[in-house]
């Protein structure tokens, strides 16, 4: 499978370009800037290029799948503002309809759900990128992971539409595990589901949810 | 009898158990005391005198533990030790509250810039994670502590491939690249426990990036356990490289440069730290030190203090020139600086020559792990910031900066003592008694003994008992890459994109009036007082 990945360069999007590259994908990195184009590829990367929207659809429709990793960050709590590039998601969006691409898989976080209790509307909005997806004619997953960790990867999960442990962990390589594991998985399309540290072998968490 | 009669009993016996056995244990230490010819102090004050050697005796520890605060201790203080153990088991080097150092003092800091590089903007290569164990505390009370060790994937801080330190470019079949600018100083097997050597050799195996010398006691099959880069040292006692009868042995020599983890060879002049011939008491050359060093069991070793191969610097060149075409790895040569005009001749050959050493270890002379005289380690030689830019200076004066890569030493355990001799010319950074630290080294100063108390400096096998090589081994590596994580930290300071580009423009001296100087300053300096010396 032909995919791209944006916001490569970030902690868990070295994991997902290796694994990507260790399931025979081909990858297209996309990454903040210049400098991290020679890790990406080192990583396993068939071609990694700097973000820029122009130049991005020929690219997009080339493509299979689209894994977008957001700024969504698990460990900002309540009262937390928004961390997340609304417009860049929005776009990345509709440039993904316009190119005819279907698999569209977005990693998200556990606390991304907060803002729809939150009355002050302070952190509002950290799930709208959540929401933008769904309303698009794509095949998506949003995939909310737990809190990241440097631990190394388990290789098992617990997979749930709502997972109650709220501070619940996931190792940086699992959480890109899953990631890429998703692509395919029929079982999960047009669904939002959370993972986090568990019994279950990945692969088979992803296939029977 | 009747129970008054046995309590009077017992209580005779009890008075004479606290009051006559002290009092006779006294009578027989004023007797001896006082009739005794050695100590003057206790023939006048029999008893009392015994109180200055007892807390003479527990000084040492008194001070280290409560009474030399925590800047003050040398050759390490009490922060700088645990700035070490720190980074081994948390791989963690953040403090509260500021900086204790003292700023009226004297000393060297890093110009940082206006616009330091941002993380995305550093040259570095983390592609590969390094899997490691690392402490996790989960609580810290008044007399207990408790902490658990977790596994962690770990950014190596590794150079990009293009930035990579090489020895021996042009000059060697086989040049030596490196990815990290910290290594292990020379530590021989036998000054070391096997423990301690199998730990450092597994933790910089498993770090990477970084090299180990063997110090010149030859390569060990624990300097091999874990397969890290090695730079074997040879000594003038030519150990493991020699023929019975002490001469150097070219079959020997080609055995080891065949051993695909001896990445390089260094020639240690003058005994490097030592700036003496070494010395090995019979009881401690065991059957296994011996087949290590190819000398006779039990055999006191006394080892010149020069090569006996070559005494001027054409031969040593030539020497050097056969070892490299037998070998195809970069030789190099560890030096003390002492006389600059000895160097400058040297340097001036190595121009004229077009030959000479693939890298010069500068060492401080501040003397490390083995045993040497107090007046060597003290007085003689320059501390390696005075050397190091002279060194470096008097290299590209000669126009041979290109072909010789420095690597300094001499009490550069934290990662900013390392960029200032980076910045002051060195190339390559070595570390010896900091790695000590890691595998659990306290400072108790008797590494010459046999009997060091954590297992490290000593051969005694009850001794090594306390040290655990499959928990030492993480620290060792958390240390190393704690040391070149906080490398890039500090070059993305002084705005450069990695550690290896920092120059003499990256520091400045500041004196203890507040007013600070350029590093060349030094050099005027040396030249000034090499010039007093000629006249």
């Amino acid at each position: 499978m032909k995919v791209i990945v944006i916001g490569a360069n970030g902690d868990v999007g070295e994991h997902v370009i290796r694994k990507l590259a260790e399931k025979k994908h081909e990858t297209l990195a996309v990454a903040a800037n210049e400098n991290q184009i020679e890790d990406l590829v080192k990583l396993g990367a068939a071609q990694a290029i700097v973000y820029d929207e122009e130049k991005l659809i020929p690219y997009l429709q080339a493509s299979d799948a689209v894994i977008y990793l957001t700024g969504v960050n698990p460990k900002k709590h309540t009262g937390k503002t928004v961390m997340v590039d609304h417009q860049s998601i929005s776009d990345i969006i509709q440039l993904a309809q316009k190119s005819g691409v279907r698999r569209f898989v977005m990693m998200s976080a556990v606390k991304a759900e907060e803002s729809e209790t939150d009355p002050s509307r302070k952190i509002a909005a950290k799930d709208l990128p959540e929401d933008m997806l769904k309303a698009a004619n794509l095949v998506y997953t949003v995939i909310r992971i737990g809190q990241l960790t440097d631990n190394p990867g388990n290789g098992t999960i617990t997979l749930a539409e709502k997972i109650h442990d709220r501070e619940a962990e996931i190792p940086r390589e699992d959480a890109a595990e899953v990631l890429a594991e998703s692509l395919d998985k029929e079982a999960i399309f047009h669904s939002t589901i959370e993972a986090a540290s568990g019994d279950t072998p990945i692969s088979e968490a992803l296939s029977q949810f | 009898m009747s129970l008054t009669d046995y309590l009077v009993i017992a209580l005779f016996v009890f008075i004479s158990l606290v009051i006559f056995v002290p009092v006779i244990l006294l009578i027989y230490w004023y007797v001896k005391d006082d009739r005794q010819k050695q100590h003057s102090i206790l023939r006048n004050f029999p008893v009392i005198g015994k109180v200055r050697y007892f807390a003479e005796n527990v000084g040492p520890e008194l001070r280290q533990y409560l009474f030399n605060n925590d800047t003050e201790g040398k050759p390490f203080s009490r922060k700088e030790y645990q700035d070490v153990v720190k980074a081994g088991k948390y791989k963690e080097r953040l403090i509260g509250f500021g900086s204790i150092r003292d700023f009226d003092e004297e000393g060297f800091y890093i110009r940082n810039t206006l616009f330091p590089k941002l993380v995305d903007e550093m040259k570095v290569d983390n592609t590969r994670k390094i899997n490691t164990r690392v402490y996790k505390v989960d609580g810290d009370n008044l007399f207990s502590r408790k902490e658990h060790s977790e596994e962690k994937l770990a950014d190596p801080y590794y150079l990009r491939d293009e930035d990579a330190v090489v020895l021996g470019e042009k000059s060697c079949r086989q040049p030596f690249r490196v990815k990290g600018l910290v290594g292990q100083s020379a530590m021989s097997y036998g000054s070391l426990g096997e423990k301690a050597i199998t730990a450092l050799s597994k933790g910089l195996g498993l770090a990477g990036g970084t090299w180990m010398n063997t110090g010149e006691g030859g390569l060990s099959q624990y300097h091999l356990a874990g397969s890290p880069d090695i730079i074997m040292q040879i000594g003038p006692d030519m150990f493991g490289v020699r023929k019975a009868n002490g001469e150097f042995s070219w079959e020997e020599f080609k055995k080891k440069s065949e051993i695909p983890e001896v990445k390089a060879f260094e020639l240690k002049l003058a005994q490097g730290a030592k700036t003496r011939g070494g010395h090995v008491e019979g009881e401690k050359v065991t059957e296994e030190i011996a087949s290590i060093r190819l000398v006779e069991v039990g055999k006191t070793i006394n080892s010149p203090n020069r090569f006996y191969e070559f005494d001027n610097v054409p031969s040593m060149f030539e020497f050097i020139e056969e070892l490299r075409s037998v070998g195809g790895k970069p030789v190099g040569m560890k030096i003390v600086v002492g006389d600059l005009d000895a160097l400058e001749n040297m340097i001036s050959y190595m121009n004229e020559s077009g030959k000479g050493p693939d890298f010069i270890t500068v060492d401080g002379g501040e003397g490390g792990t083995g045993a040497t005289y107090q007046e060597l380690a003290d007085s003689v030689g320059l501390p390696i910031q005075s050397a190091l830019t002279v060194v470096d200076e008097m290299l590209r004066e000669y126009g041979v900066r290109d072909r010789v890569k420095i690597i300094a030493s001499g009490k550069l355990i934290t990662p900013d003592k390392i960029a200032i001799a980076l910045a002051m010319g060195a190339d390559l950074v070595n570390i010896a008694r900091g790695f000590m630290i890691s595998v659990g080294c306290i400072m108790a100063g008797v590494c010459h003994t046999n009997h060091c108390p954590a297992g490290v400096a000593t051969t005694d096998k009850k001794l090594q008992d306390g040290l655990i090589v499959e928990e030492k081994h993480y620290r060792v590596c958390n240390y190393v890459i704690s040391l070149r994580e906080g490398l890039y930290n500090l070059a993305a300071a002084a705005g450069i994109d990695n550690p290896t580009q920092f120059e003499r423009k990256h520091i400045v001296h500041k004196d203890k009036f507040g007013r600070v100087s350029p590093i060349e300053d030094i050099l005027h300096a040396a030249k000034r007082a090499q010039l007093q010396k000629e006249n």
